[in-house]
C-alpha cells in the first residue's frame, strides 16, 4: 500500500510533458492499472464467448419451433467451436506478433513480414492441390516452419542473425511463396474457389477437431510467457541483452519456433488473417505500455477478443463473408493512423 | 591489500571485420580497484576493444581472461554478473519506463517468472540515485534528453553490481556537472574495490580520473601506465597531431592540457611589432599576431604574468624580469633593442600598474615608432584609469602624435599592415 502510494505521489511530479502512460499515472500506480486491465480484459473475454455464442444468422429466440435438440445442436456443434477457434487463433497471433515485434526490435514486424504465414498458405494450398485437403492442418504447419527455417538459415552468419538481413529475406520467401501460390492457384482449376478462400481467411469450418488442433496453441503462448523477461531485454539489441546475461542465440531460436509454431496451427485453423498480430500488440503498448510482461498476456486476451467479435460480425450480417477481410479492412487503416500518431509523438 | 588482482587481461587480440584490421595485438590489463582510460583517436578501436572484453565481439586470435579464467567459458549469466556494459549508443525501440530499463541490470540475478526481490529493487534505487536519476521514476524513456539516457544506461550497469564495468564514451553526450559527477562515482566505485574500464574521449577528464591509460593508435597500443607517463607532449603529438601544452591543475594537481591552436607558419608577413602587455590583456592579440605569422616580441613582463607563460607557449621572445622586482638596465636596453627593429610598439596593459610604470616612461622617452594604446575596455577617458603621473606621460604623447588610442580590431589591422580608412 505505502509503495503504492509513493508510487503515485513519485509518478504525480512527473505528469508533465510525457507520452500516453503518463496520464494514467495521475489517477494509480502503472501496476495495479496493468492489473486491472488484464482483469477487466478477462472478464470481457468470458462475456464475448458467452455472447457470441449466442448470437448467429439463425437467432435462436426466433427458432424456438425447431426444437431444443437442433438449437443444441447448432450452439454445440457450429456455434462454440467456431467461437473458440477464433478466440485461439486471434490470441496465438497476437502473441505471435508482439514477441516478433520483440524478437525483432521492430514493430513493423509480424508473422507476415518473415514469411512465416505464407509458407503456412503454401502448405495448405499444396495439400488442397496435390493431396485433396489430406492433412491440412499439419501441412500448413510444416508450411509455416520450413519458410522460417529457411529464412533463418539464410541470414545466419557467424553463428548471428542480423535482424535487417532477417526482415529482407522475409519479404523474399514471402515473395516466392506469393509466386508459387499463384501458380498452384492457374494450375488448380476446380480447387481454385476453396484456396481463395484460404487465402482470405475465415472460419467457416470450425469444428471440435479443429478446437483440439487449436488448444495446442496454449502451451506455445505459455512457453512466451516464460521469455517475457528475455523479450524486454531482446529488443533492446543483441549486444546490450548479451550483456545484460541473455543467452540470445539460444532465446532466438525458441522465440523463432514457437512463434512459426503457434502461425502454423493459426493458418492451418483459419487460413491467412492479417493485421492482428500487427495491430493487437500496438494498440495493447499505447494503453499499457511496452513491457512485455503485460503486452504479451493482454495482447493475447484482446486479440482473441478482436477476431472473435470480427467473426460473428462477419457470420451474423455479412453472410459469412472470409474475416480476413474484416480485419484487413478495418486493420490497414488504424495501423496507418498508429503509424501517423507515433511520428506525432 | 589485494589490490595487485587482474580483474580482466587481454593478450594478444587481433580483430578482423571483413579484410580490415580493427585491432592489432593488443594486449591490457587491468588491476582491481583501478580506474582504467582508453583514449585514442576516432578509429584507433577503443570500441572494438570494449566488444571484444564484453564478449559481443568474435576474436580473431587472441585470448581475454577474466577473473583468471577465459571469457568463453563463462555462461551469459555468470558474465553478467562479473561485468556490466554501458553502451556507446542504444536504440529505442519501444517505450518502456525508466524502471524497467534499471530493473533490466538485474535480470541475471532473478529467478524464471519470480517477481523482483526487495534486493533487487535496493540495488536499482541505489544506482539510480548515484547517477542522480531518482527523479525519472515512472517517466517513459521516449520522453529522455540523450543526457538522461545515457545515465539510465550507467544505471543499468550499476544496478548489475558487477565487479568490473566496461563503459563505451559514458559521458560523451552529457553536460560538464554531470560528466564530472558520473566520473567521481565511478571513481568511488573503484575505491570500493570495482574495476572500471571506461572510453574518453576528454583528455583531462582522463587524467583527472584515470589510474592507469591506455593509448590507442589505429587498432594497436602505443602507450600504457600512469597519465603523466602516457599523456606526454610527444605521445599526444603522434597519436592525436596535435600540440599541447601540460600543465599542472590548479586544485587537483593533476595533469592539464591546453592545446595550442597553432598552425604551420608559412612565412613571415606583415610588421614586427613590439607588444607591452600584462595580466592576460595581451593573450589575445599575441595570439592573433602570431597565428598571421607576424614578427611578434613582448616585454617587459614580470615571470609570474599570464602573458609571460603564453610568450614562452607560442615560441615569441620576450623580455622578463623576475616578479615583483624593478626593471634592469640590462632589460631596458633589452626593450630598446626591440623597440628599435619594430615598426610599431603596442600598449595593451591599461590600467598600468607600479611595475608597469616605467615601461610607458622607457617608451615617452626612448621610442620613435608609432604607438597604438588599445582601450576596448576603458573609457576614452585616461586619466580615469590611471595614475596622475602616468596619465600626464600618456597625454603627452597623444598630443605630440606619436601614440593614437585605437580598439583591438584597429591595432590588429595596423600591425597586419591593412590600410584603414581614416
Amino acid at each position: 500500500m505505502t509503495q503504492d502510494s509513493v508510487q503515485s505521489q513519485r509518478s504525480f511530479k512527473n505528469i508533465i510533458g510525457d507520452g500516453n502512460i503518463r496520464a494514467l499515472h495521475m489517477t494509480m500506480s502503472i501496476v495495479s492499472y496493468r492489473w486491472m486491465l488484464l482483469i477487466f480484459l478477462s472478464a470481457i473475454s468470458v462475456i464475448s464467448v458467452i455472447i457470441c455464442t449466442f448470437v448467429g444468422p439463425s437467432n435462436i429466440c426466433g427458432i424456438q419451433i425447431m426444437g431444443a435438440s437442433k438449437i443444441s445442436l447448432i450452439l454445440t456443434q457450429i456455434r462454440l467451436p467456431r467461437v473458440l477457434t477464433s478466440f485461439i487463433v486471434g490470441g496465438g497471433l497476437a502473441a505471435a506478433g508482439a514477441a516478433m515485434q520483440g524478437l525483432f526490435r521492430n514493430p513493423l514486424a509480424d508473422p507476415y513480414v518473415i514469411g512465416t504465414s505464407s509458407g503456412g498458405a503454401l502448405g495448405a494450398a499444396i495439400s488442397l492441390v496435390v493431396f485433396h485437403s489430406f492433412l491440412l492442418p499439419l501441412a500448413a504447419f510444416c508450411g509455416a516452419c520450413s519458410s522460417t527455417i529457411i529464412v533463418y538459415v539464410i541470414c545466419r552468419q557467424n553463428g548471428k542473425v542480423a535482424v535487417e538481413t532477417l526482415l529482407l529475406s522475409g519479404i523474399a520467401i514471402s515473395l516466392f511463396c506469393s509466386a508459387m501460390l499463384s501458380f498452384l492457384m492457374y494450375m488448380s482449376g476446380d480447387d481454385l474457389h476453396q484456396i481463395m478462400f484460404w487465402l482470405m481467411g475465415g472460419l467457416w469450418n470450425a469444428t471440435w477437431d479443429k478446437v483440439r488442433i487449436g488448444l495446442l496453441i496454449i502451451p506455445a503462448i505459455g512457453v512466451l510467457l516464460f521469455t517475457v523477461r528475455e523479450l524486454d531485454i531482446l529488443s533492446l539489441g543483441d549486444d546490450e541483452a548479451s550483456s545484460l546475461g541473455v543467452n540470445t542465440e539460444h532465446i532466438k531460436i525458441v522465440l523463432l519456433a514457437v512463434t512459426s509454431f503457434i502461425t502454423g496451427i493459426a493458418v492451418s485453423l483459419a487460413g491467412s488473417i492479417g493485421f492482428i498480430g500487427l495491430i493487437v500488440p500496438h494498440m495493447i503498448r499505447s494503453i499499457s505500455g511496452s513491457s512485455f510482461r503485460f503486452l504479451l498476456p493482454t495482447s493475447v486476451l484482446a486479440g482473441g477478443i478482436i477476431l472473435l467479435w470480427a467473426d460473428t460480425l462477419s457470420r451474423t450480417f455479412m453472410n459469412d463473408m472470409p474475416v480476413g477481410i474484416i480485419t484487413a479492412f478495418f486493420g490497414a487503416p488504424f495501423f496507418i493512423y498508429l503509424i501517423r500518431r507515433r511520428m506525432w509523438l | 591489500m589485494a589490490v595487485t588482482k587482474s580483474v580482466i587481461s587481454v593478450t594478444g587480440v587481433d580483430v578482423k571485420i571483413g579484410t580490415a584490421e580493427i585491432l592489432h595485438k593488443v594486449s591490457a590489463d587491468a588491476n582491481q580497484g583501478m580506474f582504467v582510460g582508453i583514449i585514442g583517436p576516432n578509429g584507433s578501436g577503443k570500441s572494438t576493444l570494449i566488444h571484444c572484453m564484453s564478449r559481443t565481439l568474435h576474436l580473431a586470435t587472441g585470448k581475454i581472461l577474466v577473473v583468471g579464467k577465459e571469457i568463453e567459458k563463462y555462461s551469459h549469466k555468470e558474465l553478467a554478473m562479473l561485468l556490466g556494459v554501458v553502451p556507446q549508443e542504444s536504440t529505442r525501440t519501444f517505450d518502456f519506463s525508466v524502471d524497467d530499463i534499471v530493473m533490466m541490470g538485474r535480470y541475471p540475478y532473478q529467478k524464471l517468472l519470480r517477481p523482483p526481490e526487495p534486493h533487487d529493487r535496493e540495488a536499482c534505487q541505489k544506482a539510480m540515485a548515484l547517477t542522480g536519476i531518482s527523479h525519472l521514476t515512472g517517466r517513459s524513456i521516449s520522453t529522455l534528453s540523450g543526457g538522461e539516457w545515457q545515465r539510465v544506461l550507467i544505471a543499468r550497469a550499476l544496478a548489475q553490481e558487477t565487479p568490473l564495468l566496461l563503459l563505451d564514451e559514458p559521458i560523451s553526450q552529457l553536460d560538464i556537472n554531470h560528466q564530472i559527477e558520473i566520473l567521481s562515482v565511478l571513481q568511488s566505485l573503484t575505491h570500493q574495490g570495482s574495476t572500471v574500464i571506461c572510453v574518453i574521449h576528454d583528455l583531462n577528464l582522463a587524467s583527472q580520473y584515470c589510474d592507469e591509460i591506455i593509448m590507442l593508435n589505429q587498432g594497436a597500443v602505443y602507450a600504457t601506465g600512469a597519465p603523466h607517463k602516457v599523456m606526454t607532449q610527444e605521445n599526444i603529438r603522434a597519436v592525436f597531431g596535435l600540440n599541447v601544452m601540460i600543465r599542472t591543475h590548479p586544485t587537483t594537481g593533476k595533469l592539464y592540457l591546453i592545446p595550442i591552436y597553432h598552425r604551420k607558419p608559412i612565412k613571415k608577413n606583415g610588421r614586427k611589432v613590439h607588444l607591452i602587455c600584462g595580466g592576460g590583456s595581451g593573450t589575445e592579440i599575441m595570439f592573433a599576431l602570431h597565428e598571421s605569422n607576424c614578427d611578434v616580441s613582448t616585454g617587459i613582463l614580470a615571470m609570474n604574468d599570464t602573458d609571460y607563460s603564453t610568450s614562452v607557449q607560442l615560441g615569441i621572445p620576450c623580455i622578463a624580469e623576475p616578479p615583483f622586482s624593478p626593471i634592469t638596465d640590462v632589460s631596458r636596453s633589452l626593450l630598446e633593442e626591440s623597440i628599435d627593429t619594430a615598426d610599431l610598439v603596442v600598449f595593451t596593459s591599461i590600467p598600468f600598474g607600479q611595475e608597469n610604470m616605467d615601461n610607458i616612461r622607457i617608451v615617452s622617452e626612448y621610442c620613435n615608432k608609432p604607438i597604438l594604446l588599445i582601450t576596448d575596455y576603458f573609457s576614452q577617458s585616461i586619466d580615469n584609469c590611471m595614475a596622475s603621473k602616468v596619465a600626464a606621460i600618456v597625454n603627452r604623447m597623444i598630443s605630440d602624435g606619436r601614440a593614437a588610442m585605437v580598439t583591438s580590431t584597429e591595432a590588429l589591422d595596423q600591425c597586419l599592415g591593412k590600410e584603414y580608412p581614416a
